[in-house]
């Protein structure tokens, strides 16, 4: 069963990296049947990607007998399901709004993402392994199915992380977007077009799109951060502790309502607000990857919490 | 027998004398009509537009004097011999994919030539004076015209500070329906841009002007709003593309009014284009956040870039249509020779294709 699963997630990593690359040769060549490859390539990896957490989730539940699994319990699988809803948002993007050229850069952020959830082992231990077998044996055991430890069994498991994940993936896209904005702009106020910029969106659509984003992105985030409070409560006995991962998550969510607040209030538009937006996804890497790090209770990715 | 093409172009001919061999389509197949015992070839097309008239032939004898006679008698004028070129065989066919092409053009790599092109030959093929290379000849034409084009840039780029405006306008707002235009000052070169924008149907046009009447001439023109200059610059805040014409000693707007405007417009993307002489416009504007400030000399410059990118790319397109005229040639002596070789439009081995679009 394993197997299969492990052969799943091959095909879904494949799919993925045909899609980004597609996406890069689209960037350069422009031709429109490169943009609808790479599309239906990241569909195909989305759908795969689905049944092959299904199938984890089976196998930690009915082969392993672990009560409340859900396959985002450690680092790969949280990786690897950030990396499912990042693709599952730019779809619903791409289906609303046609842009092959944000393909480029998402898909190249998701990539980032899913190489990083089976290697991220290697980072630490790179001078114990010799070998590239050692290598492989080292991403094998990142990808197995984890034992859980008590914090983490539980049903809010199954809500907070994807609500989280959810939000996140709106502000990956808007990160995607901005830069994307950034490029225009420069362009247009440096009076040079190069070959880049003929194939860019326009300036307003891009600004409007990551509004909607982090629109949508931000209530979910509210949620998610006190559905996360209550989870606090059932494993720690409070709500909230000023612990590192509740701190940033707290200031992610400062920074997309002052991102909000800019726009909204102040009537704050175009660069100065993307530029806030993609610092916002900033804070979301650290609350999400280097808070593990510092967070004791949290830690649980890094092996810290345990 | 032999291919052979016999003419004058902008190249070689002043425009009199172009306008004089210019013949109008329909004209020129009664005349060739007319003349049908006369005609000494086996296979014809003429060629006629503004900047070229060309006889492409294909004879058992040579007949480039005939070609000749025909053009003299057409100018009634015996000096315009000089003016000639003539082209034959191999040669013929690379001139002709270059013309196609639009390599040959006044203006590089332009589209028009393609069609005319294609209607002079469905004329003269509709007339039975192609067969069976001929057909082969120019339809293989059009579609070297079509392969340039799409595997070089060398019809890519504006070449209009018009047309540029408007990319550029493209750039900032997306689609321009939702777009407001207020254009200040009704002279010509106001006139021109208006007239790219309005052909995208923005959603609102005004013209303004120190006098009523003549803004009412452009924005009657153009199917705009007129207004008097005072007006016009009441509205200037729901604008979103400004273009301005007017002849002041003093700039119309400072950067500080500008950024009053801004505040209205709570930031929406400005795009103004300045073509006043001296400038109606501060040019520190375009420092500005979300202010696009274009003046004619930008535009200028952008054009010249696409005419200089649009060079870049006549060595590449050259490789191709020298590769296919190679192609056919040697389609057209195995035919001669009796043994036919296959001719496919086969574009997956272009050679030295760059295949970056710009």
């Amino acid at each position: 069963m394993e197997t299969i699963e492990h052969y799943l997630f091959n095909l879904v990593y494949f799919c993925y990296t045909i899609s980004m690359l597609l996406y890069l040769i689209y960037a350069f060549k422009k031709r429109d049947f490169l943009g609808k490859m790479a599309f239906s390539f990241i569909l195909a990896a989305s759908f795969f990607h689905v049944f092959d957490l299904a199938l984890r989730a089976y196998i930690g539940l009915a082969v392993h007998q672990l009560k409340w699994y859900v396959p985002w319990s450690n680092w790969f699988e949280s990786f690897s399901l950030f990396s499912l809803i990042i693709g599952l948002t730019f779809i619903a993007v791409q289906l609303i709004y046609r842009l092959h050229i944000l393909g480029t850069f998402v898909t190249t952020l998701l990539w980032i993402v899913i190489s990083f959830s089976m290697t991220y082992p290697l980072f630490s231990q790179w001078k114990e392994l010799n070998g590239l077998k050692a290598v492989w044996l080292s991403v094998m055991e990142a990808r197995a199915i984890p034992h859980l430890m008590p914090a983490l069994q539980s049903v809010w498991m199954a809500i907070h992380v994807p609500m989280m994940f959810i939000a996140y993936s709106g502000f990956a896209v808007a990160f995607a977007i901005g830069i994307i904005y950034l490029i225009q702009e420069k362009e247009l106020k440096l009076k040079k077009l190069s070959g880049v910029a003929q194939s860019l969106p326009a300036l307003e659509p891009l600004d409007t799109m990551i509004y909607r984003l982090i629109g949508w992105g931000f209530p979910i985030l509210t949620l998610g951060i006190i559905l996360g409070a209550r989870w606090a409560y059932d494993a720690w006995g409070r709500y909230w502790g000023w612990d590192a991962k509740e701190t940033w998550a707290l200031i992610t969510w400062f920074t997309y309502a002052i991102y909000l607040h800019m726009r909204f209030v102040a009537h704050w538009r175009g660069r100065k607000t993307v530029i806030l937006s993609m610092i916002g996804f900033v804070v979301v890497l650290f609350t999400y990857i280097g808070v593990n790090y510092l967070s004791e209770l949290h830690g649980f990715l890094s092996g810290r919490g345990m | 027998m032999r291919l052979a093409v016999v003419g004058l172009s902008h190249h070689t001919a002043p425009l009199e004398l172009r306008e004089k061999l210019s013949f109008g389509i329909l004209e020129l197949g009664k005349f060739i009509e007319s003349q049908k015992e006369k005609i000494p070839v086996k296979e014809l097309m003429i060629l006629s537009t503004c900047n070229r008239t060309e006889i492409y032939t294909f004879a058992e004898e040579k007949c480039d004097s005939w070609a000749k006679q025909f053009l003299i008698d057409h100018s009634q004028n015996q000096q315009i011999d000089k003016f000639f070129y003539l082209k034959q065989e191999e040669e013929m066919v690379i001139h002709l994919f270059n013309v196609a092409s639009g390599l040959d053009s006044l203006v590089l790599g332009e589209n028009e030539i393609l069609k005319q092109v294609k209607d002079s030959y469905h004329l003269f093929q509709k007339s039975g004076w192609t067969g069976k290379f001929f057909n082969v000849l120019f339809q293989r034409a059009l579609y070297v015209g079509k392969l340039v084009r799409t595997h070089t840039g060398i019809s890519q780029g504006l070449l209009s500070s018009g047309s540029v405006a408007v990319s550029l306008a493209e750039k900032i707002f997306g689609d321009l329906r939702e777009s407001s235009v207020l254009i200040l000052g009704a002279g010509k070169m106001a006139g021109i841009s208006a007239r790219y924008l309005a052909s995208k149907k923005v959603k609102k046009l005004f013209v303004a002007n120190r006098t009523l009447e003549t803004a009412q001439t452009l924005a009657h023109e153009l199917h705009a709003q007129p207004l008097s200059l005072e007006e016009g610059l009441k509205r200037a805040e729901s604008a979103d593309i400004l273009i301005t014409s007017l002849s002041l000693a003093e700039p119309l707007l400072s950067k500080k009014e500008v950024q009053d405007l801004m505040k209205k417009r709570e930031n929406r993307s400005f795009f103004i284009i300045d073509i006043g002489v001296p400038r109606n416009v501060d040019p520190s504007v375009h420092d500005l956040d979300n202010v696009y400030l274009y003046n004619i000399d930008d535009l200028k410059t952008i054009v010249q870039e696409n005419i200089e990118k649009r060079s870049r790319e006549i060595e590449n397109a050259s490789i191709i249509v020298k590769e296919k005229a190679k192609e056919f040639f040697q389609w057209h002596v195995s035919v001669k020779e009796g043994a036919e070789k296959s001719l496919k439009h086969n574009s997956s081995s272009i050679p030295g294709c760059n295949q970056e679009r710009i």
